[in-house]
């Protein structure tokens, strides 16, 4: 018994032993495997970065992308913030209380504030954007009501000067008006990287500055202003005055904010006349040398079309365009016909609503039914309504070589050139960008001529329509202008909405008169800026850097000039 | 044999245990300072967001010129006091004026 009772023990005891192996091997794995571990992330793996997440953990940053110019300078950006809100429960003495704070807040709305902290609400909004300086002015009053959360504010470091591009937000930072509201899903869904407009802020404050000062002086309603690069058709400067405080958008009145650039569309009067004569010229309807009688108005059923400047005589086709004459382009565009007028019109984006990337742009009027008399007052720009940006595009390919492009405010990516359309040959270019030079040398904008940078453009004057009459006391009078003319680098539009004439002008209110000097002071001003070195005209021969027959003599002979 | 074998583990245990809780100390020690770094950065950065602006405000065109109009006797260039380099006058041996530059 004993026996058996041994041999049983020892069996035991070695089945415990085998299963102690088993389990101290089963550990051992574990630890093992545990310190592969250890070495691995300890020893291997000692020189790899923790995961950056911590920065961001801590300050998550603003909330929405800042908005600059082409060169990086800041146009909108979003600053962190205090918001007061008060606990109206907590609020012994209502209008005490609203007294004290109306004291350290500017601006603040009593009555209204009296109201909410009297309600029986348990949180009111007092203030939603607080400087450090009211923070601590508030921390002041010691009123237990009262509290602070973190908030953000969108701040316009330029206030008013770009503000009909760049737009507005509303108190939740969401935007309302102008790329702020055209793009506001990016700028909140990609808060850390800045969208950047081609709107170059020194073209743009000098666009403005002079705009400004055009506008007092003729004491116009209003004002536009756009500055195009000839080339890609970015926008460089782009203004609507009068402007306003982006910061206090819904402050002052509605009209401030309109955008007289992309918004407002006008009957531009005689720059349209550029359009008439290259479709002219690329047709093949009339050459330089060629002219039609402008001695008596032109009769089209019950209208009848005159001159302004009237020269009461036969007029070749650099005369026309430099004395702008109705009779002369009206001509002109009936002998082309209206499907070829409409089809190049139609073309140079004249015809449709622009893409440029902001909400408040206006579709361009036009009429259904192009009749002879719709052919002839569209030929000098009665009749087609058009925003003075798409304008300005309209009249870049004239000068560039002829390759229209979409005009854009958004600065072009690495990506290139965007693509255009040809709209006239080089040929048709270079003779359109010989005629603007000679309006500004020998017609009606050499007011515009800032010496040196070869300026040239074309004046445009158009009534506005009051009760369905055209008025000849308010006026869209307007310069659209390339230089340098040689190479066109840049387009500058200005227009004056109801310009009146001053004794300087011996009451003249015309574009020739009030838009060309605008014109000719921004292109001074910008010129160097742009690094363009000013030329000046040789009293013996052409101007330097001209090639041979860069000129073109009035009679229409391109080679007089050139042939010293 | 065993109980050196004893003793050896239970040294190896000592050391393991004390190595154990000198690297969470210091893991410790380290996320703490990496946090307050994180902090700093985070505040420097924004400090540096809101200067950004600050200079930006200060450096709008518009309130350049004013000051600049009302403190310098600078005006805009004139298109006439531009000259191309070539067209400076020249030293003897074709070199740039340095007597003239010097007397500036």
């Amino acid at each position: 018994m004993n026996e058996a009772a041994g041999a049983g023990g020892k069996r035991s005891l070695e089945r415990m032993r085998a299963r102690l192996i088993v389990g101290a091997v089963l550990f051992a794995f574990g630890y093992a495997g545990i310190g592969v571990r250890l070495v691995d992330v300890a020893v291997l793996r000692a020189d790899t970065e923790a995961a950056p997440a911590a920065a961001a953990a801590f300050a998550p940053g603003p909330q929405r992308a800042d908005i600059v110019d082409r060169n990086g300078l800041l146009l909108a950006t979003t600053i962190p913030a205090r918001a007061l809100y008060a606990d109206p429960r907590l609020i012994a003495d209502a209008d005490a209380t609203a007294l004290r704070l109306a004291a350290v807040l500017p601006g603040l709305d009593l009555g209204a504030v009296a109201r909410k902290l009297a309600s029986e609400r348990s949180f009111v909004w007092i203030r939603r954007t607080l400087t450090p300086r009211e923070v601590h002015a508030v921390n002041g009053l010691g009123e237990p009501g009262l509290g602070f959360l973190p908030a953000e504010r969108r701040i316009y470091p330029v206030s008013d000067l770009a503000a009909h591009a760049v737009g507005f937000t509303d108190i939740d930072n969401r935007g309302l008006a102008g790329v702020e509201a055209r793009f506001d899903e990016r700028l909140r869904a990609e808060p850390h990287a800045p969208l950047a407009l081609s709107i170059d802020l020194r073209f743009q404050h000098v666009v403005h500055d002079e705009l400004a000062r055009a506008m007092e002086r003729f004491s116009a309603v209003g004002g536009a202003a756009v500055v195009l690069a000839a080339d890609s058709a970015e926008t460089l400067a782009l203004v609507s005055l009068p402007s306003f405080d982006p910061h206090r958008a819904g402050a002052g009145d509605g009209g401030a904010r309109f955008n007289r650039a992309t918004l407002g569309i006008f009957e531009m009067g005689s720059t349209f006349k550029a359009f008439t004569v290259a479709l002219g010229l690329e047709s093949g309807t009339v050459t330089l040398a060629d002219g039609y009688d402008a001695s008596a108005p032109l009769r089209i059923s019950r209208f009848t079309i005159r001159d302004s400047h009237a020269q009461n005589r036969w007029l070749s086709v650099p005369e026309i365009f430099m004395h702008s004459s109705n009779i002369g382009v009206a001509k002109m565009a009936l002998a082309m016909g209206a499907s070829a007028q409409r089809e190049f019109l139609d073309r140079l984006g004249l015809l449709s609503k622009p893409t440029v990337e902001l909400p408040e742009v206006g579709a361009p009027l036009a009429p259904s039914r192009w009749r002879d008399v719709n052919v002839a007052t569209i030929s000098f720009g009665h009749g087609v309504a058009v925003s003075p940006l798409q304008l300005a595009a309209g009249i870049a390919p004239m000068v560039n070589g002829g390759v229209w492009r979409p005009p854009t405010v958004l600065a072009a990516g690495s990506g290139g050139a965007r693509e255009g359309r040809r709209v006239v040959s080089e040929r048709t270019s270079r003779q359109m960008r010989q005629l603007f030079r000679l309006v500004v040398t020998h017609g009606t904008g050499k007011k515009a001529d800032a010496e040196g940078y070869r300026v040239g453009g074309k004046t445009g004057t158009a009534e506005k329509l009051t009760d369905g009459r055209y008025d000849r006391g308010r006026l869209v009078s307007s310069f659209v202008a390339a230089f340098p003319m040689d190479a066109p680098r840049f387009v500058v539009l200005a227009a004056l909405d109801e310009p009146k004439g001053i004794a300087e002008t011996h009451g003249y209110a015309t574009g020739g008169w009030t838009a060309a000097p605008t014109v000719g002071r921004i292109v001074a001003r910008i010129g160097p800026m742009a690094g363009i070195a000013p030329q000046f005209p040789n009293p013996s021969g052409p101007e330097p850097g001209d090639g041979p027959g860069f000129h073109v003599a009035p009679d229409g002979s391109e080679l007089r000039f050139a042939s010293y | 044999m065993s109980r050196g074998a004893a003793i050896a583990a239970a040294l190896v245990f000592a050391a393991c245990g004390g190595g154990l809780y000198h690297l969470k100390h210091r893991v410790a020690v380290l996320e703490d300072e990496a946090e307050r770094l994180a902090r700093a950065l985070a505040a420097e950065r924004q400090a540096i967001h809101v200067l950004a602006s600050e200079w930006a405000y200060l450096n709008a065109p518009a309130r350049l010129t004013g000051i600049a109009e009302r403190h310098l006797d600078v005006t805009p260039l004139d298109a006439r006091s531009a000259i191309r380099l070539e067209a400076l006058p020249r030293g003897e041996r074709g070199e740039p004026d340095r007597e003239a530059e010097g007397e500036r």
